[in-house]
């Protein structure tokens, strides 16, 4: 009972910071996306909790009928969490919700760049520690490769938006017709 | 459907599609959006748009050819 104690309160205290996080949202009005950004946000929202619910599926038949758990518990859970949220980021970005005014893309580029640095050099890390996997499940050193993976994914996404973006002023500055558009 | 309409209407103003987008409010994906008939924006933006471009709901979204 008393192991219960600890994941509860963080429960209580994720759920809290959520509802007061969406409060002061609210009171904010959004960060400044627009109304069709907000609608593709949403739909966002809803394609990573679809990959997180076919993660947490494939992986429960795996641990059921496979014999044996491929990771730790802990590690699992928060793979999905990751994949959901990686889903969210790469769909807003390439649809051309995920950057405003006070959040430019650039800002987003050298995050996204530095968190991949820093993931890459603790994944080599643990690769020269040899420490993936113990008593034959993945340990929790994977989520440095998995956050690298995820940032990387996030980061293409947003250079492959921003040539979009600058493909698309510069017809527009120049009154050209987009590809298609007659 | 494309929404030419808006894209001449904005030309006409000599408006680029992010200044547009920076004086309604908007993303300039989404004036894009707009024009190119990805997206159908609330009455809120039309109306911004509208008010922009010095132009009325009908002439610049309003089709003939729709029920």
């Amino acid at each position: 009972m008393t192991n219960l104690i600890v994941p509860v309160i963080i429960i209580v205290l994720a759920i809290a910071l959520i509802f007061a996080a969406n409060k002061q949202r609210k009171k904010d009005g959004f960060a400044d996306y627009d109304e069709r950004q907000l609608l593709i946000r949403g739909n966002a929202f809803q394609y990573s909790f679809y990959a997180v619910c076919i993660y947490g599926t494939l992986y429960f038949l795996y641990t059921r009928f496979g014999g044996h758990a491929l990771m730790q518990d802990g590690v699992a859970v928060f793979l999905g969490v990751l994949l959901g949220i990686a889903v969210f980021a790469v769909y807003s970005t390439l649809s051309g919700a995920q950057f405003t005014k006070s959040s430019p893309m650039k800002a987003f580029l050298i995050i996204y760049g530095i968190a991949i640095l820093a993931n890459l050099l603790s994944t080599g890390i643990h690769i020269y520690a040899h420490d993936f996997v113990q008593d034959g499940v993945l340990t929790d050193a994977v989520i440095y490769p998995a956050v690298a993976l995820a940032f990387l994914a996030a980061f293409i996404a947003t250079l492959v938006q921003g040539m979009r973006d600058r493909k698309a002023e510069a017809e527009d500055e120049d009154g050209a017709e987009q590809p298609g558009d007659e | 459907m494309k929404n030419l309409k808006v894209k001449s209407a904005r030309a006409a103003k000599d408006y680029s599609q992010q200044e547009l987008a920076d004086i309604v409010g908007v993303s300039r994906q989404t004036i894009a959006a707009i024009e190119k008939g990805d997206y159908n924006p609330t009455i809120k933006l039309c109306r911004a748009i509208c008010r922009t471009l010095g132009k009325t709901l009908d002439e610049l979204f309003w089709e003939e050819d729709e029920v």
